[in-house]
């Protein structure tokens, strides 16, 4: 993608932004939460409007903006990156969704924020008359601090009893649903799993997506959203929500390690970046994150252009993008995993910025989207013309 | 920023067409790499096919009746070409290249190639074997042994690598142009891998080459050449032992991809020994999928690298140290993950298939022996993208 004027502002605004988010990025680890700031800093910015549609103010710029923006605030926060990746997703999921649902979100406040969740729990759903009862605890709402709503993952029970059941996204106000404070992850504290609790709460039908009308071409939100942003197949293109922080934050990782070592002796008075053994870390390290950007980059791209040329991509390509997606997630922790040993044992403290990324990497890879076995599985397992494993494919 | 439609110098049409006409030739090349190999050299129809189709003339200047694309364009016919036949890929690029490399000698220089025919190849050389060279006035005498000579056989000239004495000491990198009349083939390529590029050594006697043929290559890195060679494309501005060094992460691309390609045509259909499909097993998915990653990333990030580089020649800035140091790392980079990508395979070949025929093997034995190339090597590349990473002046003269 050509990058215009506008865009690389933001990107460079991104990039001063960066340095500042790491300044917080300890208390934000500890706290288990970004601050009220840091989202008033990125929603002035307009970082949250790059996906939303232009009807309601948005840019609706490329998917492969989400990743370049990553690519720079993860340097600085890994939550906040990931915080931002998440709500800014969401806002393109939308202007897919039907325009009903558009207007019920942004008709009276187009800066309106969506977080989004997934029944890991107990989230039960059924059908009724005009729409879906949900009932339970839904988990992993990054950003669920600062969203209005929730784009809650539901699987409904097919109507008929046999068979699959049904993915869908359900749209819920935040005045529906509780949020319990439970997350404490090692790493990206505070994004994951804060749990959402619903009480028999009515979600009317226009509200509600499935997933399969998310599958690239025509979409419900196209008709009133012309982009070829709202024909690129969400479920297989969202998911760089997750490799874009981790590439990010490997970027930062490596800028810590570079900044360390480059003034650093050892022991024996030798300059650290002297040493034909880190410098083939630092350097295998960063062909690996170029490699992770170039990918990702390049998979956003081919998605946006099928969808400019009016096509729509068949489960080959689907699969391809979802495996590179993973691919790239692993090449940013085994870039990490390479540094790691240059940080010594006296690097062995709470405060190590390079541990905190080290972590937040690793939390980033384990998401099932990006999870390496599953997504390579599959994508093989479609090479050979066999059935998919993994559903949302 | 950098992406497709800046790389292609806004000619996709013509992308399009010349990546369309080197899938056109991946099915016959490969049938024909098993006999290529065992001659070491290629067909003469390979080399005629290629030549008729335009292939060679991605990076020649449009007097010449070229085409100016960029490095892209040239990466992604490697791809393809050398996907059916990593000698053939090989032979494209780096006659393709040192079309390039040509232009940005003196006008002079490239009328004595290219004025009164077009379609004259140009092979280039190493003096690994100890080739020397002295000044004299007007130019320079060279005589010994240069090697490595791929696209010997379809070559007129050879655009020889020479290390020029300089006064002060040390010595300076140029690429010299001498006419095949000037120099003795020696049939000496027996290599392991990559047998069929016929990468010959040529041997020169007391040959004299004028000023006017020479190209300093340090000049050329700074923007000095570009007045005398006439030349003024963005292409010709990409600092040509950085930009063309993709003459030989394309073809690898391309080896890898066919020993993919091959596994999968393979495994589509084998059986193990009790009888379930190979396809059913997860541990073969996992290395077909992790080999396909591998591929696509390291084909992405070259890609990527030739968009900067065309955007610096568009601008018309000068490369510095660092964008070129990166660019090597990464092409270097690119064959590792390539070479990764060939041994994660390597155990579905299973015993059955080794044979001196498997297509898969040849795909493997191309590819470790390209990756030996200097440009390709990972831990030269690597110390001098981190040096230059971590404050440290480089180590490696050529950076």
């Amino acid at each position: 993608m050509q990058i215009c004027r506008k865009q690389a502002k933001m990107i460079e605004v991104a990039k001063e932004m960066a340095p500042v988010l790491l300044g917080r990025a300890r208390n934000a680890d500890k706290d288990r939460a970004v601050t009220q700031q840091t989202i008033d800093e990125l929603t002035d910015q307009g970082f949250f409007r790059i996906h939303q549609p232009e009807r309601y103010g948005g840019m609706a710029w490329d998917i492969s903006m989400m990743v370049r923006i990553s690519a720079e605030l993860g340097q600085g926060c890994g939550l906040s990156c990931q915080i931002f990746s998440d709500l800014t997703v969401q806002n393109w999921i939308l202007g897919m969704n039907n325009p009903a649902a558009q207007d019920d979100v942004w008709g009276d406040n187009p800066m309106a924020l969506i977080a989004s969740s997934a029944p890991v729990k107990d989230g039960y759903v059924k059908r009724t008359d005009g729409g879906l009862i949900m009932d339970g605890q839904w988990s992993s709402a990054s950003g669920i601090d600062f969203a209005d709503w929730n784009n809650m993952q539901v699987f409904v029970p097919p109507e008929d009893g046999e068979g699959l059941p049904e993915h869908r996204f359900a749209l819920v106000p935040k005045s529906d649903y509780d949020i319990e404070d439970d997350s404490y992850s090692l790493g990206l504290a505070g994004t994951g799993s804060r749990t959402i609790q619903l009480n028999n709460v009515f979600i009317p039908e226009h509200r509600t997506i499935s997933s399969t009308k998310l599958m690239g071409g025509t979409s419900p939100g196209s008709e009133i959203n012309p982009g070829a942003l709202y024909r690129v197949p969400s479920p297989t293109l969202e998911t760089k929500v997750f490799s874009a922080p981790a590439l990010g934050i490997a970027k930062g990782g490596l800028a810590m390690i570079e900044n360390d070592i480059s003034g650093r002796k050892t022991v024996g008075n030798a300059a650290m970046a002297e040493l034909s053994t880190a410098q083939t870390r630092v350097s295998e390290a960063g062909a690996e994150i170029d490699a992770a950007e170039a990918l990702l980059l390049k998979d956003c791209d081919d998605a946006m252009s099928i969808a400019k040329a009016g096509d729509i991509p068949g489960i080959d390509d689907r699969a391809r993008w979802s495996r590179n997606n993973a691919f790239a997630v692993q090449l940013c922790v085994r870039a990490l995993e390479r540094l790691n040993p240059l940080v010594g044992a006296r690097g062995l403290t709470p405060e190590n910025d390079f541990l905190r990324m080290l972590r937040d990497v690793h939390t980033a890879s384990l998401q099932i989207m990006v999870d390496w076995d599953t997504q390579a599985e599959n994508a093989g397992r479609i090479r050979f013309g066999l059935m998919p494993l993994y559903p949302r494919v | 920023m950098a992406d497709g439609t800046t790389a292609l110098n806004g000619n996709t049409t013509k992308h399009e067409e010349l990546v369309t006409l080197a899938k056109s030739f991946t099915g016959a090349f490969r049938a024909r790499a098993a006999d290529a190999e065992r001659n070491r050299r290629l067909h003469r129809e390979t080399h005629e096919e290629m030549l008729d189709a335009g292939l060679y003339r991605v990076q020649m200047p449009e007097r010449y009746g070229g085409f100016e694309m960029s490095h892209r364009t040239m990466l992604d016919i490697a791809v393809e070409i050398g996907r059916g036949c990593g000698s053939s890929g090989w032979i494209f690029s780096n006659i393709s290249a040192q079309n390039g490399i040509v232009s940005m000698a003196s006008r002079q220089a490239q009328e004595d190639v290219w004025g009164k025919d077009q379609s004259v190849c140009t092979a280039s050389s190493f003096p690994a074997k100890g080739g020397s060279v002295e000044r004299v006035e007007g130019g320079l005498v060279a005589n010994g042994v240069w090697s490595f000579a791929s696209g010997v056989d379809w070559a007129d000239w050879n655009n020889m690598q020479v290390f020029v004495p300089q006064e002060r000491g040390g010595v300076a990198h140029h690429m010299a142009l001498v006419p095949k009349s000037d120099y003795r083939i020696i049939d000496d390529w027996y290599s392991p891998g990559m047998a069929a590029t016929g990468s010959r050594s040529i041997e020169l006697a007391n040959v004299f080459i004028p000023e006017y043929r020479l190209l300093n290559t340090a000049d050329a890195r700074a923007g000095k050449t570009i007045e005398a060679s006439e030349n003024f494309g963005p292409i010709f501005r990409v600092p040509p032992m950085c930009g063309a060094n993709k003459i030989f992460s394309g073809p690898v691309i391309g080896m890898a991809r066919g020993a993919l390609d091959a596994i999968e045509d393979d495994l589509s259909t084998r059986r193990n020994a009790a009888g379930l499909p190979m396809a059913n097993q997860t541990t073969a998915q996992i290395r077909v999928a992790e080999a396909g990653a591998l591929i696509e990333a390291a084909w992405a990030l070259l890609q990527r690298d030739c968009d900067a580089a065309l955007e610096i020649g568009e601008i018309g800035r000068v490369t510095t140290v660092e964008d070129r140091a990166f660019w090597r790392r990464n092409n270097a980079y690119a064959g590792v993950m390539c070479v990764k990508a060939v041994e994660i395979l390597h155990p579905l070949v299973g015993a059955r298939g080794l044979t001196s025929e498997s297509v898969f093997m040849r795909a493997y034995r191309d590819i470790h022996a390209a990756t030996m190339q200097i440009n390709m090597a990972w831990d030269r590349h690597a110390i001098t993208a981190a040096e230059l990473q971590l404050g440290v002046p480089p180590t490696d003269p050529r950076a």
